[in-house]
This record gives C-alpha cells, structure tokens and sequence, in this order.
C-alpha cells in the first residue's frame, strides 16, 4: 500500500528527498499518431504547496527518474497541481501514460518565477509555440484571476499542426475573461483555417505579430517555446514592435538533474537555469549570448 | 589568523599521526602500485612522504561516486519511499593533502553549500555531512612536481585558509597552522605534543614557501594563464573557430572533470538490483537503459519499471561527455566538443565565475594536463587564449608572464 506522506516539511539538507503525490486526473492533450508524441495534462494533488507562476518540479516516476516539468497551473487554483507532459523519453513517456490513482514522487518547487507584481497594470502579450504554452498557463491563469489588475491580455499560441494547439478546450474560458486568443499552424489542415473564431493564421507564430496593434510602451511579453522561436520571436518583437528587450519575459529549457543547484547540467554561461532561471529576460539572453548563445 | 602556530618534532607529529589513526580513521598517501592514494593507515610509519600529489584529488571523499541519495521499493506499481535515514559521517583526519586540493575543498564547499545562490537552506546534505566530518591537515608542498600550476591560481604552495592544520616541514621539525576553531581543538587535544612555535620557525616557513614560489621555473614551466585565460572567456573575445580547434582535441574521455578538484557535477539514475550500489561489483551494475527496453521511438511504449527494491543514485559526470546536455526528446544545446570546450573552460577561467565562487575554478593542480590525451590541459588552453590575445606572441617569463606582445 502506498504511504503518502503527509505534507512537505523537509529537514535542512534533505533536498534530494521528494515526497509522493497521486494523480487525480489525466487528461489527453494531443494522441500519439506518427512523430507526434502523446501530450497530456495531469492533476495532482497539490497537498498545500506554494509555488509561483513559472516555477517548476521534479517530477519523479518510480524506476525511471526525475525530469523537470513546468506547474501549468495557476497558484490560485486551491487543490490540484496540473503538468502537461510530452512524451519525450523513459520518464516523460511513463508520466503522460499515467493513469488517475498513480503515484508520483514530487520535488520542488524549483526556479525563480515570474515576478507578478511587476506587470501591474501592463498589457501581456503571451507567445507560446508548441507545449511552451504549458509553463505560460499557470501565469495566464493567475492573471486572469486578477484580470482587473492588468490591461490587455493577448495569447498567440502556434504549433506545427493545428492537431497540436495545446489547451483548445480553455481557450473559449479565456476569451471569456476578454482575453484576445490568436492560433497559428505552420501547416493548416484543410478546415482549420477556414474557421475565424479564435483569429488564426497559417504559418510561424511571429507572422501574427503585424496582425496585432500592441503599444510598446505599455505591454511585457511572455515568450516559450522551442529556442529557435524565442530568438526569432524576441527579435521581432523589438525590432518590428518596439518592445523593450527588458520587457520580453522567456523562459529556458535545460536538461536538470537536481533542480537545486548543484548537479551542473543546466548551467548556461554563468547562469544556473535551474537557480537563476528558468525565468530570463531578453536583455539578460542577449548579453549572455555574446559568450554562447542560449538558444 | 590570529590563531597561535605551534612546533612539533617530527617524533612527536608521528605520536600525533599514531594516536589520530588509533582513535579514528586517518586517510593519508601512500605508495600503491607506483601511484600514490590516499587510504586509511594505521599509524605514521604507513605513509608516504615523499610524493608531488595523488593522481585523483581527494574529492571522492566528500562526494563519492556513486552515491545513494534515495531508496524505494515499487510495490503494485506505486512507490513506497524508504524513511529518511539519519546516515552519519563518521569521523575522519585527512593527512598529507596538498594546498591545491584544500583549495578545491573550498571551491566544492561554496558551491555545494548553496552560498553560491545566497540559499543556504539548499544546502547538499550529505555532502555537508561528511565535509564537517573531515578534518583537513595539509602539508605545504616544497618540492613541487612538473605539472604543478598552484602559484598561478592562488592554490599554493601555502594557503591562508580552507584547511584545518596546515603542516610544513623545517629544517627539524613542522611548524603547525591552526586554521579552523576545529583545528584549534585539535591542537589543544594534543597540546603537550605541540609547542608555541618559535618566530625564527614561523620566519623559516614563510622563507620556505618564498623560495618555492621564487624558483617555481625549476619544478615545472606549466603555467595557467590566468588574465589572458578571464579576459578572453569573460567577454566572450574567442571566436568560434577558437572552441573548435580545441574541440577537434578532446577525446569526450571526461578524465579533466574526474580529476579536477573543483568539479562537482553529476548526474542521477535510478537503478534496481542487480545494479544497486551498495555491495556490488562494477560488471554486476546494470545500467537502467539495459533494464529497460527502451521504446524504438523516443517517447514511444514502455514496458513498466520492475517491482521491487530501487535505489536513486548520483554519479560523477562532466560537461565534455555528449550526453550531459541532451535533452528527452533529442534537444542537444551543445552538439560540439567545441561548445563543450567552451563551456569547460568559461566555469574554470571566467571572471563570471570568479566572482561568483570566490576565487579562481582552477586550483594549478595541473591534473588535468597529466590525463588528457587530447594534451587540453588548462595551461595548453589558457596558453593558447594568451596567444589568441596578443596575436601569436608565445608567453615568457618567470610565471609565464605574457611578454609585451604589441609586435
């Protein structure tokens, strides 16, 4: 019978040691056909843990490891804890066939976050390619459960087929919350495209940007997604938008073992992804890419 | 220090040596098959004194490889986790170890004591254990060796600081440094073995270290160049072609980082026996992908992991290996030995680093230029950097001195 220990009061130096947690629900994103792997959302049973948007876990599956999977989940959602995970390797590909009553083992949460408080009043420019819309879910929702703080809310979210939009199931909930939903694919489907409702395009995600009227001065983006889109998104977002590089908000995907700083393997330049990030900004990229690029 | 040195006669640091060793563990060189190691002795007469230093640093002490972070058994497919054990270091002296690797002890504790990141509440556990279990007696190197680089990094001969007792040996007997409120207790244990050392020692020990450090050119010609070494890595000044030179040398042996004293990194796997590590021969270890059927498509079907007993495991790993970065799902952010080289050598030069960590992440202890068969030790590298900055000009000069290279 599986002990699940209650709450998550650790011993100091006791870092390596996670605790257990069931899964509640599964929910499945995108099937497995072909190339495509098996996306899915999990809920878990949060236990009381406080994280911010942006954090993440080390998420353990018994007999594969630990891998480092973003809480798209907003703090305010008071009893569950939800990843999406793709089917990428051992572990990842065991987590997203679990089945509602599994266990896992949970660690974290780990990484820096989005720091809120410095957005108030700004309007948010989401750009998610793929399951980069994952770590942004969590601070989507938190915001838009504070949606009177913040001005516009504009979510782009693109992927390679429109069989691979992540969320579509929410995507009617934020547009109630007047949050303004843009799709692109870079390959349409025949019918996709013909639908107007969320807007959507067909092609790489920053060929909506012209379709936006932003005002610079007043908007923070939110970047994730596979590297190469991040540095062609920030790009044309401070070139073509006039975005500040300090108000282009990313996050960095890194292999983690530890998620706390000490086994090494996520260092870029100097920056521990795992301590530092996963939370960059632009400006912070940039001068770190003059050493070695970070995408 | 403001902390009292003491004298002892070679007789009486013997006495110390037997009683340490009778009371406890004492870990000390000795002589194994042409190579010195350090291995726990029974009293002073076992140990080797006339040795550079130990082929691996003492770093296997504190971080042993592999080691057991976790145990749980998987029982109907769930986990059950394995009370937190109360695991205790026991006590151990560490005798004979040279300033170089003192210095790497200090490296390993800033970083591994979460101070790096200002979150001491992260620090690694059983790494702090076994660190406040070790009493560190270093012994000032007087006859340095052909690959020793300390006096360019601030690893030697003599340090200020990092170790327990640092020892040197004058002319008749050793003049003893307390560095540490441990080390003081230590000395105050066996203060009718010591005495107040005499300022004509405390004179001959400085004479001592002066005269290694001055005459450095006639136990090695190695050098790290460090300015050029932080100048061309911490502004990012080295050109792609640069890191793929040297790449083109690395053999992805990972030998550098299993030798370094200041490397800490690792990696972590979950194994089930056979592969457990505890009493286990090294050919009965069963790698997890060997368990496993790996799906023949990444992300594809997997069998489920075998119930039963399982252990979580750490163990050493090193940047220049091809798998450290990769990524589930085939992301590889450095696909060359070059970038690899890049990364490397940014941690151990860089003034990013240096400021982070406190000192420099190259002690001289110039292992690495013994077992690299790529011959990428850091003074090639850092040599090369130099040569990278003043255009070709080769380095001269007593410590390897760039010369006024403007031609």
């Amino acid at each position: 019978m599986a002990t699940i220990e209650a709450g998550r009061k650790r011993k100091a130096g006791d870092l390596y040691r996670p605790w257990l947690a069931r899964v509640t629900d599964v929910r499945e994103e995108t099937p497995e056909r072909g190339q495509t792997r098996l996306v899915a959302t999990l809920s878990l049973e949060r236990n009381g843990l406080a994280y911010r948007p942006g954090q993440f876990l080390e998420v353990g599956v018994a007999g594969a490891g630990e891998v480092p999977i973003s809480i798209s989940s907003p703090p305010g959602l008071r009893d569950a804890l939800q990843i999406t995970v793709r089917a990428a390797g051992v572990a990842s590909g065991l987590l997203a066939r679990s089945r509602p009553g599994d266990v896992v083992s949970l660690r974290g949460p780990c990484g820096n976050g989005f720091p809120l408080e410095e957005y108030a009043g700004l309007d948010l420019l989401f750009v998610a390619g793929g399951i980069g819309l994952a770590p942004l879910r969590g601070l989507l929702w938190e915001m838009l459960l504070q949606r009177e703080r913040y001005g516009r809310i504009m979510v782009l979210h693109g992927a390679r087929s429109p069989q691979d939009l992540l969320y579509p199931w929410q995507y009617a909930e934020w547009q109630a919350q007047r949050a303004e939903v843009w799709l692109a694919a870079d390959r349409g489907d025949g019918e996709w495209e013909k639908s107007d409702d969320p807007p959507r395009a067909v092609g790489f995600l920053p060929t909506l940007f012209p379709r936006l009227s932003v005002d610079p001065a007043r908007t923070v983006a939110f970047l994730c997604g596979p590297p190469i889109m991040i540095k062609v998104a920030c790009g044309e977002l401070t070139r073509r938008l006039g975005l500040s590089p300090a108000r282009c908000v990313t996050t960095l995907e890194r292999h983690m073992k530890c998620g706390v700083g000490k086994c090494g393997h996520c260092v870029v330049v100097d920056r521990y992804v795992c301590m530092d990030g996963p939370v960059f900004r632009y400006d912070e990229l940039l001068a770190l890419e003059r050493i070695e690029p970070p995408w | 220090m403001g902390r009292e040195a003491r004298w002892a006669s070679p007789a009486d640091l013997d006495a110390v040596l037997d009683e340490l060793a009778a009371s406890g563990s004492l870990l000390a060189p000795v002589r194994r098959a042409g190579e010195v190691v350090f291995e726990r002795v029974d009293g002073a007469a076992a140990i080797c004194r006339d040795y550079v230093n130990t082929l691996a640093p003492p770093k296997d002490l504190l971080l042993p490889s592999p080691e057991r972070l976790l145990g749980y058994r998987i029982a109907d497919g769930r986990p059950e986790l394995e009370p937190a054990g109360t695991a205790a270091s026991p006590e151990t002296v560490l005798f004979g170890v040279r300033s170089c690797d003192v210095a790497g002890f200090e490296y390993l504790d800033r970083f591994l004591s979460g101070e790096v990141f200002g979150r001491p509440d992260l620090a690694d556990g059983p790494f702090r254990a076994r660190r406040e279990a070790l009493t560190v007696l270093s012994v000032v190197c007087q006859q340095p060796g052909p690959t020793c680089m300390c006096v360019c990094c601030e690893g030697g001969p003599a340090l200020e600081h990092g170790y327990d007792w640092q020892l040197t040996a004058l002319g008749d007997g050793w003049l003893v440094e307390p560095g540490s409120d441990k080390g003081e207790r230590l000395a105050g244990r066996f203060a009718r073995r010591l005495s107040t050392a005499l300022p004509e020692a405390i004179r001959e020990q400085q004479e001592r270290v002066q005269a290694v450090v001055a005459h450095f050119d006639r136990f090695s010609t190695r050098r790290v160049q460090t300015m050029a070494g932080s100048r061309m890595t911490s502004t990012g000044r080295l050109v792609p072609a640069f890191w793929e030179r040297l790449g083109e040398r690395c053999f992805e042996c990972g030998g550098c980082a299993f030798v370094c004293p200041t490397c800490y990194c690792f990696n972590v796997a979950d194994v089930s026996p056979p592969c457990a590590v505890e009493a286990q021969e090294p050919e009965e270890r069963v790698t997890r992908a060997e368990r496993f059927s790996p799906p023949a498509v990444p992300g594809g079907a997997t069998t489920s992991p075998a119930e039963g007993v399982w252990e979580r495991v750490r163990l050493r790993d090193c940047c220049q290996l091809p798998g450290f970065v990769r990524q589930a799902g085939g992301g590889y952010p450095r696909w060359t030995t070059g970038e690899r080289c890049l990364t490397r050598f940014f941690h151990k030069l860089s003034w990013q680093f240096h400021e982070r960590m406190g000192r420099l992440g190259c002690t001289g202890c110039g292992r690495c230029a013994i077992v690299c068969p790529g011959g990428i030790g850091i003074d090639v590298v850092s040599t090369e950097m130099t040569e990278a900055l003043t255009g070709g000009a080769k380095p001269a000069g007593r410590h390897g001195a760039p010369s006024a290279g403007k031609a």
